[in-house]
């Protein structure tokens, strides 16, 4: 891992590689299936707003011409509404013969998102303008994710306990597209800003075990959820621009010729 | 001079930094305490709805008489170490909450009225019972259990539900009930 970074460094300050590295903050504002007060998802719904950060590398595909190709990592953190949580928990557990006690339930889980971006620069003088498409695979981790639930019937002794757990983690694939605003601080240093708008599919495994109030414990149930990802993300950073590929280009053009 | 001052601004800092690192809370340094079986309480609750209730007119429908079976445990000071120790106050990593003076051996239900052809007043109606674990009714001041009936008595009849605790020492801790009438 050392010698790439020398290897990158040697090749950035000899102007081969023309690199932009853009640390972010990022923040995940959820739209349909998964926005707030959204009920129709089991337990990617019910949610106002995701906190993370992100990181992407990008170089020119050729000097002095727009596009732009590169890598991204992007992390958010979820965290389900209480209220809306429990709701939906009782919605799923209870019928007109029981009476549902959401005991604990903690729904936090995490996407990361992990793919290759196009983008085209235009500068319009006092800042730049740079459409983007993305597309990579997801990881959404629900370490977080667990409910137990007491069931207990009408007019009777009679109850239940339920554990309802997400499998640990689970791939999917997204797409993206947004613009970003870059304004040049300095020579190689600037700020950004980005809007993107990011969708895909999601299935997960929710594992369902059940003990009734003697103790015994019946066969696991499991159920999958499919859900769309549906979301708006906003990073705000600093760029750092490093060589200006002049090197590589150069010799490309000799040779050319 | 300079030296004298940054040697006794660095013993400062140490007694800060020991200070910080004492994880104790107050359970594990010098004093000690214990929890000893006080008293027990009875009560038979209707658990027809979501919460336990006190029987309307002192009546309950077999399928949801529950017994609340409560346990207080008195705490008091019962150890005191005399010497100083820096390092257990520093870096004690368990510290038990306090000490059990006795432990729970065994608990009893029965009733003063016959309550079917096999189980007669005052024999052991625990195979009736759901009962949940009670050892551990004395590690805290006051602790609860729920007791759940199973199996309805023969005839609609008027009982008072006894539950005795047996103590390792040999103490035995009666709790008696308010008088029920118990319905099909």
């Amino acid at each position: 891992m050392r010698v790439i970074i020398a290897i990158l460094c040697l090749l950035i300050t000899q102007e081969v590689f023309a690199i932009r590295l853009q640390p972010s903050f990022t923040m995940g504002v959820p739209l349909g299936a998964m926005s707030y007060k959204q009920t129709s998802s089991f337990f990617l719904g019910q949610t106002k707003s995701a906190v993370g950060g992100g990181l992407s590398v990008t170089m020119p595909i050729k000097v002095k011409r727009p596009f732009y190709v590169g890598v991204h990592t992007y992390v958010t953190e979820w965290k389900l509404d209480d209220v809306t949580k429990n709701y939906q928990l009782r919605r799923r557990y209870s019928n007109d013969g029981n009476y549902v006690t959401v005991n604990s339930a903690v729904f936090l889980y995490s996407l990361s998102f992990f793919g290759a971006e196009l983008s085209y620069n235009k500068s319009l003088g006092f800042i730049e303008v740079e459409p983007v498409v993305r597309l990579g695979l997801g990881l959404a981790e629900f370490t977080g994710v667990g409910a137990k639930m007491h069931v207990k019937t009408k007019n009777d002794n009679y109850f239940e306990t339920y554990s309802l757990n997400a499998e640990r983690s689970t791939t999917f694939l997204y797409h993206s597209a947004g613009i970003k605003l870059y304004k040049g601080l300095a020579t190689g240093f600037g700020l950004f800003m980005e809007s993107s708008y990011c969708g895909g599919r999601i299935n997960v495994e929710m594992l369902e075990s059940k003990e009734d109030f003697l103790g015994n414990l019946y066969p696991e149930n499991s159920f999958e959820v499919s859900q769309q990802i549906s979301m708006l993300m906003f990073n705000i950073g600093f760029q750092l621009r490093f060589g200006t590929g002049e090197k590589l280009f150069n010799a490309k053009k000799s040779k050319e010729l | 001079m300079r030296k004298k001052l940054s040697l006794l601004l660095s013993l400062f800092a140490f007694a800060v930094l020991l200070q910080l690192m004492d994880s104790c809370s107050g359970c594990c340094g010098d004093e000690r305490f214990c929890l000893s079986v006080e008293s027990s309480h009875l009560e038979v609750l209707d658990n027809s709805d979501s919460i336990a209730k006190t029987p309307i007119n002192g009546t309950v429908r077999a399928n949801t008489l529950l017994l609340r079976y409560t346990v207080s445990n008195n705490k008091s000071l019962c150890r005191t170490n005399n010497y100083f120790s820096l390092i257990n106050n520093a870096y004690a990593l368990s510290c038990p909450y306090a000490d059990r003076t006795d432990t729970i051996e065994y608990l009893t239900i029965s009733s003063n009225q016959d309550f079917n052809n096999q189980y007669s007043a005052g024999s052991e109606l625990n195979e009736l019972f759901h009962i949940p674990d009670y050892t551990h009714l004395d590690y805290q001041e006051s602790d609860s259990i729920d007791i759940l009936l199973l199996e309805p008595p023969a005839d609609t009849s008027t009982h008072i539900f006894i539950i005795n605790l047996l103590l390792k020492s040999g103490k035995v801790l009666t709790a008696t009930s308010q008088q029920i009438l118990i319905i099909p």
